[in-house]
């Protein structure tokens, strides 16, 4: 491989990678959160991979899409084209040693017609309390 | 020292040099994979109401379904169409609504209730949605309406 092939190779990669981010509406999906204390948090990245800025409202769930009292900061978000934001959700353990939970990130979006599309996409998390005794 | 030892001893610091220059350098690469799914909203779908007038389904003629790529880089992901409540734009007044899907591309679904769990495969899928506002009493008063079909990717 010589040099021109190499430096065409090394920004293929960046590309792909750069374009693998920006297509990224929740992630991680999959987490399992450890801790210590009586809560337990998850950050999460939201990722528009629209060609114009929306607004994502930020949703808690347990494992039964039953909404759950949690603190999400931010729990609405405006986030530019083709950009990605940072969330931190916490929930408490309720006395559990362990909490099964979702979070959803939603987008509307309309064109002004009379069936409009939202959108949800949601992760599923495990928290799991350490030295958790009854 | 003679010449030829001064000769030697700079032959020595020469080839010291040289071998600095054959030292190899590690280029480190690191990467980083989160799999995820993405939805993206494609056009909004058409309501149209039936010769009774108690039924806008966007399944009749001149009606439209909605659509909805999911992309997902690896699983298992499931979607599923979740039906409104109540129209929000418009009386929903003794009016049910059913969601229902298809699927194109990387994964095959026909008419699926929504409220059901499709297991989709990595790669694009196209989804088309279709809903169905039903008032169990009377015809639909003249108006607008509008309602939103929430599609979940999980």
């Amino acid at each position: 491989m010589n040099n021109k092939s190499i430096f065409i190779a090394g920004t293929l990669a960046l590309t792909l990678s750069g374009q693998a981010v920006f297509a990224q509406s929740v992630t991680p999906m999959r987490a399992v959160a450890k801790s210590m204390t009586d809560e337990f948090a998850v950050r999460l990245t939201v990722g528009n991979p629209y060609n114009k800025a929306v607004t994502f409202n930020v949703l808690a769930f347990d494992e039964n899409y039953e909404p759950v009292d949690a603190i999400i900061v931010p729990s609405k978000l405006r986030i530019g084209s083709r950009d990605t934001k940072q969330i931190v959700v916490r929930f408490p353990f309720e006395g559990k040693p362990m909490r099964k939970v979702r979070v959803c990130a939603e987008g509307l979006f309309s064109q002004n017609n009379n069936t409009a599309i939202r959108t949800q996409v949601c992760g599923r998390y495990l928290g799991q309390r350490l030295g958790f005794v009854q | 020292m003679n010449k030829f030892s001064i000769a030697l001893a700079a032959a020595a610091l020469i080839g010291s040099v040289g071998a600095a220059h054959a030292v190899d350098a590690k280029a480190k690469f690191n990467g980083n994979v989160a799999h995820s799914c993405t939805l993206l909203a494609g056009t909004d779908g058409t309501l149209v109401p039936n010769f009774d007038g108690d039924v806008l389904s966007s399944k009749l003629t001149g009606g439209a379904a909605a659509t909805v790529t999911a992309t997902t880089t690896a699983g298992p992901y499931k979607v599923s169409a979740l039906a409104p409540v109540a129209f929000t734009l418009g009386s929903s007044t003794n009016t049910t609504f059913e969601a229902s899907y298809s699927i194109s591309g990387a994964t095959t679904a026909s008419n699926v209730a929504g409220a059901t769990v499709t297991k989709v495969k990595r790669g694009t899928n196209n989804i088309s949605v279709d809903l169905v506002a039903t008032n169990s009493l009377d015809a639909f008063a003249n108006g607008s309406y509008a309602a939103e079909v929430t599609v979940r990717c999980e």
